[in-house]
């Protein structure tokens, strides 16, 4: 269907008020039956493969599987270390990796904007200002991987420190250097070790106080208009803008305006999402495996 | 990282400078100890019953607890503005959207999957001789609840403080539900609005700063907790409940 043929029809475009200035009250479905009748249209933009939630949701599993992919790389070797690691550094730099895991993602956001600000006056860029990254979307990559890392070196570590000690004292015993010896505990460890990045693909899926702090664009150019970068982001701004007015308003007119609908197909396919990856942890029975989100935001 | 150094100072004179951060404090101590305590009431009986049940329903319970650790908090807001009625009042005064109440209500929902499975995942992991020996002293229902959240208590105490911090950082709810104003705005939705606006960087890292500073006493608390209870496994070499940096 081409974008945007019925937005001139669509009852709800027109403005609220005549021109003599008083309002016109249009009776609106309210309460529960609003509720339903919003939970329909999002049903319907779901199901009927609206070109914004699709893309958005690719947009979203892209940025998570990316940022999740390159945490991991940084995270399984170093929480793998530390969690073999017996020296007292080790265990502080795990206390420490535990307890960044609860920093919120708004704190994140700020380390990353003065990571990657082009400076003021008087004062030189922050550390990465080389990169121009400042209004860039890969801002938001980075956000969501600087908020995967230490999930994943933290169940990273707790997962290899399950690994019985005795295997990997025949290990050694049988001459395995300590790579050797990080790889076997992995390849024993390895459930709980994808659950732990699982549950850090679930985190940078849902997470949205880095990127809306940090300067990260919070939209995207589609051809000629603009979509969301990621499900959660395009469900709370778009609900942000259209609080308080009720539902209403044809599925084509939704790609380039605001509707309450969007936002409730948005949060379906992120709820769809979060139960996908419970799924997938409950599969690997990582009963045992507990995380707090960060915040959780 | 000199940019990083001056707005850090920015930052701390912005916040010695601005009158509204005892009530954005306040706000977010309120906001975290009110949904916490909730939390807690509901979530405790429920967590004895899941981690004393052996059943085939206790474990799926479990399982769906630590699911839920994973809620979108943004979808959670969604619905909950879109189900409560503007206008409705809190049973604890106030209003439920645009209000205090509102965001603790769905902070509650947001914390109790984090309560529920962190205490249950404790109380799991006591020794079954423990449980199985006050059993044989007679101890039943509410009784054997207390004995196992007593025993099971640096996993509880583990969970309230998670809770307390994830309500804390959380914006994607709070933010949805509360309007704008200097009483439903928490310091990490005001760092929200920082950046978006009004105050800019400097008010945005002095907020973030003031976050931290809270996180990191819950941090203080939590290892003061650890380090008594550690101490106090050491006492006891034959007890095998597990250390609360596992369960954690």
């Amino acid at each position: 269907m081409p974008v945007g043929t019925h937005r001139t029809a669509a009852p709800w475009h027109r403005s609220p008020r005549t021109r003599l200035g008083s309002p016109v009250i249009i009776p609106q479905p309210s309460g529960f039956h609003a509720f339903l009748a919003g939970m329909h249209e999002g049903v319907d933009l779901v199901f009927s493969g609206n070109q914004v939630v699709v893309d958005t949701t690719l947009r979203t599993l892209r940025l998570a599987v990316e940022s999740t992919l390159i945490a991991a790389l940084i995270g399984v070797p170093f929480g793998c270390a530390l969690g073999l690691g017996r020296s007292r550094v080790a265990r502080v730099l795990l206390r420490l990796a535990s307890a960044v895991t609860r920093v919120p993602p708004v704190a994140i956001g700020v380390l990353v904007y003065l990571l990657l600000a082009n400076g003021g006056p008087g004062y030189g860029g922050g550390l990465l200002a080389g990169l121009h990254w400042e209004t860039e979307p890969q801002g938001a990559y980075m956000d969501q991987t600087l908020l995967a890392i230490p999930i994943i070196v933290a169940l990273t570590a707790s997962a290899v420190k399950g690994v019985s000690s005795l295997l990997l004292d025949q290990a050694r015993a049988f001459g395995a250097s300590g790579w050797k010896r990080g790889l076997l505990a992995l390849r024993e460890a390895r459930r709980r070790v994808i659950a732990a990045i699982l549950v850090a693909m679930g985190v940078t899926i849902t997470a949205i106080g880095a990127i809306i702090v940090s300067n990260a664009p919070l939209t995207t150019r589609v051809g000629d208009h603009y979509q969301p970068v990621t499900l959660a982001i395009g469900a709370f701004t778009t609900f942000r803008q259209v609080q308080g007015s009720t539902f209403s308003g044809p599925q084509t007119a939704a790609l380039d305006r605001p509707t309450p609908s969007l936002a409730v197909a948005f949060t379906i396919v992120l709820l769809g999402l979060f139960v996908l990856i419970a799924a997938m942890l409950t599969r690997l029975q990582a009963r045992r495996l507990s995380w707090i989100p960060g915040g959780q935001s | 990282m000199r940019l990083i150094f001056e707005y850090f100072l920015q930052g701390v004179r912005y916040d010695l400078h601005d009158p509204y951060l005892g009530v954005l404090t306040i706000t977010t101590l309120r906001l975290g100890s009110e949904a916490t305590l909730i939390a807690t009431i509901l979530g405790l009986p429920a967590a004895c019953a899941i981690g004393l049940g052996r059943s085939r329903i206790s474990r799926r319970s479990l399982v769906i607890a630590n699911a839920g650790l994973g809620l979108p908090s943004v979808a959670v807001g969604v619905y909950f503005v879109l189900l409560v009625p503007g206008n409705a009042t809190a049973p604890w005064g106030g209003t439920w959207i645009n209000g205090l109440s509102g965001m603790v209500a769905a902070q509650v929902v947001l914390s109790l999957p984090i309560i529920v499975a962190v205490s249950a995942i404790a109380i799991r992991g006591l020794p079954d001789g423990l449980i199985d020996q006050a059993v044989a002293f007679g101890a039943s229902g509410w009784r054997l609840w207390l004995f196992a959240l007593r025993e099971a208590k640096l996993g509880v105490i583990t969970a309230v403080i998670f809770a307390v911090g994830a309500a804390f950082g959380e914006v994607g709810a709070v933010t949805l539900i509360s309007g704008i104003s200097n009483t439903t705005t928490t310091l990490a939705s005001q760092v929200i609005l920082d950046m978006q606006g009004t105050d800019g960087v400097p008010g945005a890292v002095g907020h973030t700063i003031v976050l931290l500073a809270l996180m990191m006493a819950l941090g203080l608390i939590l290892l003061v907790v650890q380090g008594s209870g550690t101490r106090s496994h050491l006492r006891d070499p034959l007890s095998t409940s597990p250390r609360v940096e596992e369960v954690a």
